[in-house]
């Protein structure tokens, strides 16, 4: 592996079972004839197929597609949460991912713990957590809120301080799904400058956005994803340019 | 899990939080609970149905040593089995595996299991006039508990993830270990060999001996069964260890 790529993907094919109504029950599997069976054996959904990319230092990477083209399922195998079915993924370094904000944080908690709890569940020690509480909420201005319940919080003010415990430690590899769409325009501007000052430093970051102006402002290279597979990988402007044409036809 | 042990801590602390907020007696009713199941019991069994003390041990102390041992267990089990629905949104999103949760379930109800032991514990020692030694005993059941919660858990998960009816059903199924263990009855009771074989070897019963006598409650313990469960946990450990691994697959399919 080139010393600068810092994750590797080789044929990686991710697929899950569409089980669906006509599967999760017993009276199905009691019941079932050869056409069921038949059915069981074809109904799966292929997120990703034959997948084979490098992403190296320095990299700021959009990546596009329609709804289920498998954007967010590249970046849950690359952070390790799914487990390809085939092929191999290399990845060099301390992976962040950040994906659907409101799964992670709990309303019934505090701010100051669910700060506490999310920095533990991105591994990090009592010590390390206890180091970092102040910088958290400075960053997302939020220091007035440190005993409120989070559902004291509007979504945007939620998401900025998932943003802030996320992005606290800098990764070799930072993974975003959406989560820059939710918020005003200032946290827009200071993720992007976080973001930048990540890549500067040698991270990589993986940007899912439907929002095709963000890709353009955040990235200098773009993937373009359909039906799990990669239809095109360079720089950003042409990828667009090629994805735009595509959407108009 | 090991990288995830202060989650595991943090969110155990919080759980029995979460539990407990807004209750004036909060935590004190890890043992309120399973002494009221307790009192009903007792008033059935010896009021109703006249039974007297059990290996002249104290009946009610006897009851509720054992609702307090298939409280934790039914209960921790059941609700570890649920994970797959209940962290579905948490295991999407984020590297934390299933043990994880199932370490954190297991050790809140942990925590309800040993609060709801020290009434028990101190009346016991009061009552033998020492602290008994036997106690040893008690982190070796919490750790054959652990293993054996952690594999069924996994497998509940599974198992869920096929046969939603499942879901319905277990409640119902292991139900039946109120009655397959002897939480108002002993061993001696029982009449015919088949009830007696049954109830033997329901890992339940040895767990719930060990604990009985490790709190001086009773003298008969089988530290050779005791043994042969644990072994048994430690064979089970790989399957669920192999089940969690593969596990995330069956999440997407109860998305």
């Amino acid at each position: 592996m080139n010393r600068d790529v810092v994750v590797e993907l080789r044929d990686v094919t991710w697929t899950y079972p569409r089980m669906g109504n006509h599967f999760l029950n017993l009276k199905n599997y009691v019941t079932r004839t050869r056409h069921f069976n038949r059915l069981l054996k074809a109904d799966k959904q292929t997120s990703l197929s034959s997948v084979s990319i490098d992403f190296a230092r320095g990299d700021c990477v959009g990546i596009i597609g329609r709804n289920g083209a498998g954007k967010s399922t590249l970046l849950r195998v690359i952070a390790g949460i799914l487990k390809p079915q085939s092929g191999s993924i290399i990845v060099s370094g301390h992976v962040t991912p950040i994906m659907e904000l409101g799964s992670v944080l709990n309303g019934q908690l505090t701010c100051k713990e669910n700060v506490i709890l999310a920095l533990h569940a991105f591994g990090w020690s009592k010590r390390q957590v206890n180091n970092k509480l102040k910088e958290v909420f400075a960053w997302s201005e939020l220091e007035n809120y440190l005993n409120e319940p989070l559902s004291a919080l509007s979504s945007g003010m939620a998401s900025r301080l998932y943003f802030s415990i996320a992005t606290t430690q800098k990764p070799d590899v930072v993974l975003i799904d959406e989560v820059l769409s939710v918020g005003d325009q200032k946290f827009r501007e200071k993720a992007y400058e976080r973001i930048a000052e990540f890549i500067k430093g040698g991270s990589v970051a993986l940007i899912v956005s439907h929002d095709l102006s963000v890709i353009e402002k955040m990235t200098n290279k773009c993937v373009w994803l359909e039906n799990g597979k990669v239809i095109m990988y360079g720089v950003t402007m042409s990828v667009l340019e090629s994805y735009w044409k595509s959407t108009i036809q | 899990m090991y990288k995830f042990r202060w989650f595991i801590f943090e969110s155990t602390r919080l759980e029995i939080k979460i539990r407990y907020r807004g209750s004036l007696l909060g935590i004190l009713w890890s043992f309120i609970n399973p002494s009221l199941q307790a009192v009903i019991i007792f008033f059935v069994f010896r009021e109703v149905l006249g039974v007297q003390d059990i290996e002249n041990v104290d009946f009610f102390v006897y009851i509720y040593s054992g609702v307090l041992v298939l409280n934790f267990f039914l209960t921790t089990l059941l609700s570890g089995g649920e994970l797959i629905f209940s962290k579905n949104h948490l295991m999407r999103n984020t590297q934390i595996s299933l043990h994880t949760f199932l370490a954190i379930t297991i050790a809140s109800n942990t925590i309800n299991l040993i609060v709801g032991s020290i009434p028990l514990s101190i009346y016991m020692s009061i009552k033998e006039n020492l602290f008994s030694a036997r106690l040893i005993y008690l982190p070796f059941l919490l750790g054959i508990m652990f293993i054996w919660l952690l594999a069924g858990g996994a497998l509940l998960n599974m198992i869920y993830s096929r046969f939603l009816d499942l879901r319905q059903l277990m409640p119902i199924i292991l139900g039946l270990l109120v009655y397959l263990t002897p939480i108002y009855y002993s061993m001696q009771s029982l009449s015919g060999q088949f009830l007696k074989t049954v109830v033997g070897f329901n890992p339940l019963t040895i767990i719930l001996s060990g604990f009985r006598f490790s709190l001086g409650i009773t003298d008969n313990i089988s530290t050779l069964a005791l043994i042969i469960i644990w072994f048994i946990g430690m064979a089970l450990w790989p399957i669920a260890s192999r089940i969690s691994r593969d596990y995330r697959e069956k999440v997407w399919a109860v998305q």
